[in-house]
């Protein structure tokens, strides 16, 4: 099932975030990340920062974490960041 | 810009502890209420939120076991009800407002620009005729309106621009040479004289010329007729009127008379000075305030006048004008001429007002002085000599062919 939407998503160009609800991650330089199609926060310290995603586990490690706006589908992370990584 | 949005419409700054401030976080944002500027502190996080939002979160707070408490109320809203008792306040801020808009709909300005040969009172007598003065409603007037105005009643005026900004009004013009009487070539005209004057040269182009060199004319009479008969000897012949035209030059006496006084008085400036001030208020009847500073205790002095209207260089200058009084003291000197200095003196007015009074396409060729002394003063008789074109062409008025009647000269 979930193969299928996605060659079909592929065949239409449509972008998978939209067709898929996959999380797109946008990093500015080092101080700012923007996660978009996210499904919660699971741990927010100032150091680490574990969100859940479609695709499973994010993890977000640095310094000074601090989330700059929480909306329905959209975080903006900003601090100094280490590692954006899949767990 | 949000920040703006995010003022006018009040937020709280709010510490929120809990055994899962995560849990919190999640069903806030669910719920649709934005959350910025999320900070982790040792107990658990503080976050901005607006004053509705924050009314949705008291059940997220609930539901997860979190406590909130509010550390920082910001935004207008909070200004506003820290000040809803203070009635002098809310009062002062309507009257500065109302003020603010009543002042600023009268014209406190107006500026022309680009008149040369028109002089500024002129055009500020007839601005005030149609009601733009210091002081008018800005609504009552309408620019395209005065334009139109201006172009019609000055005929020199070739171009005129009017806008408001704020409260000033400024009128571009742009003048046109004077332009002359245009006649028709075809119109029959005689040419008379437009002044006194002893005939130098006459250049006939068409007509009949009625004087000769070195005949004396005054102002109005005939020079040249438009009306000829077409056999001279024999009285009642037909009569042809023609467009006559003609280069008349005449030599013209200008006498000038006056005396220079022997003894007159110098200033000597002693380099002490004196200010004062004032204000002038526009908008009640031009009503002058004297500042208490300055003021002079000088017996003689020279006086030096500054105006300068508030805000004026701006698009909204106040109705306020400041008036500096710069006196200088001098003692006055009697002295007296010798009476060359006396005759010195007299050759430069009569130069002076020459340049000012003549001008420029006449010739000046001759000019006599005569000085005569008196035990007090010069008396100065002068002569100027002008070489000049005296001409002018005046239509004629045919009379219609059913009432054939001799033109009456």
């Amino acid at each position: 099932m979930f193969r299928i939407k996605e060659k079909m998503a592929g065949a239409l160009s449509v972008p998978k975030e939209i067709a898929l609800d996959m999380p797109l991650v946008m990093a500015t330089g080092r101080g700012e990340v923007s996660i978009e199609n996210y499904k919660n926060i699971l741990e927010f310290t100032d150091t680490r920062l574990r969100i859940g995603t479609k695709e499973g586990l994010m993890i977000i490690e640095g310094e000074m974490l601090k989330l700059r706006q929480i909306t329905t589908e959209n975080l903006l992370i900003s601090g100094r960041i280490a590692e954006i990584k899949y767990a | 810009m949000l920040g703006i949005w995010q003022f006018t419409k009040g937020y709280v700054r709010l510490a929120v502890t809990g055994f899962s401030v995560e849990r919190f976080l999640n069903m806030a944002a669910y719920r649709g209420v934005y959350l910025w500027d999320v900070e982790r502190t040792p107990k658990g996080v503080e976050l901005n939120v607006s004053i509705n939002g924050f009314k949705k979160l008291k059940g997220c707070a609930r539901k997860t076991k979190c406590r909130t408490k509010i550390i920082q109320k910001n935004g207008l809203p909070f200004i506003l009800h820290r000040y809803r008792k203070r009635k002098l306040l809310v009062g002062g801020i309507l009257f500065f407002l109302t003020g603010l808009f009543v002042l600023s709909s009268f014209i406190w300005r107006i500026e022309i620009e680009g008149n040369d040969f028109l002089h500024q009172d002129t055009v500020m007598a007839f601005l005030e005729e149609q009601g733009l003065r210091t002081g008018a409603l800005k609504f009552r007037l309408d620019d395209r309106e005065l334009q139109r105005a201006i172009l019609n009643n000055f005929p020199e005026v070739s171009w005129a621009d009017v806008h408001t900004r704020g409260t000033r009004t400024t009128i571009l013009i742009a003048e046109a040479l004077p332009s002359q009487e245009l006649l028709d070539r075809q119109s029959p005209t005689h040419v008379i004289a437009t002044s006194e004057g002893l005939i130098t040269a006459i250049v006939t182009g068409a007509g009949a010329p009625m004087v000769r060199q070195n005949d004396v004319v005054r102002p109005g009479d005939m020079l040249v007729s438009g009306i000829l008969e077409l056999e001279p000897d024999t009285p009642g012949t037909a009569l042809v009127y023609v467009h006559a035209y003609a280069e008349i030059w005449a030599r013209r006496y200008h006498p000038i008379e006056f005396s220079v006084p022997f003894a007159y008085e110098e200033k000597i400036f002693t380099g002490r000075t004196a200010n004062s001030h004032s204000l002038q208020l526009l908008f009640v009847g031009n009503r002058r305030i004297t500042l208490p500073s300055g003021g002079n205790s000088f017996n003689s002095y020279d006086r030096i006048t500054t105006r300068h209207q508030i805000g004026a260089s701006g698009n909204y200058p106040l109705p306020f004008v400041l008036i500096t009084e710069h006196y200088m003291e001098f003692t006055p000197q009697p002295r007296t001429r010798t009476p060359e200095e006396a005759r010195d003196l007299a050759e430069r007015l009569i130069t002076s007002r020459i340049i000012r009074e003549f001008d420029f396409g006449i010739d000046i060729v001759g000019r006599q002085v005569e000085f005569q002394e008196t035990p007090d003063a010069l008396i100065v008789t002068a002569l100027i000599t002008t070489h000049e074109r005296i001409d002018k062409q005046v239509p004629i008025t045919v009379p219609t062919p059913e009432q054939p009647q001799p033109p009456a000269q």
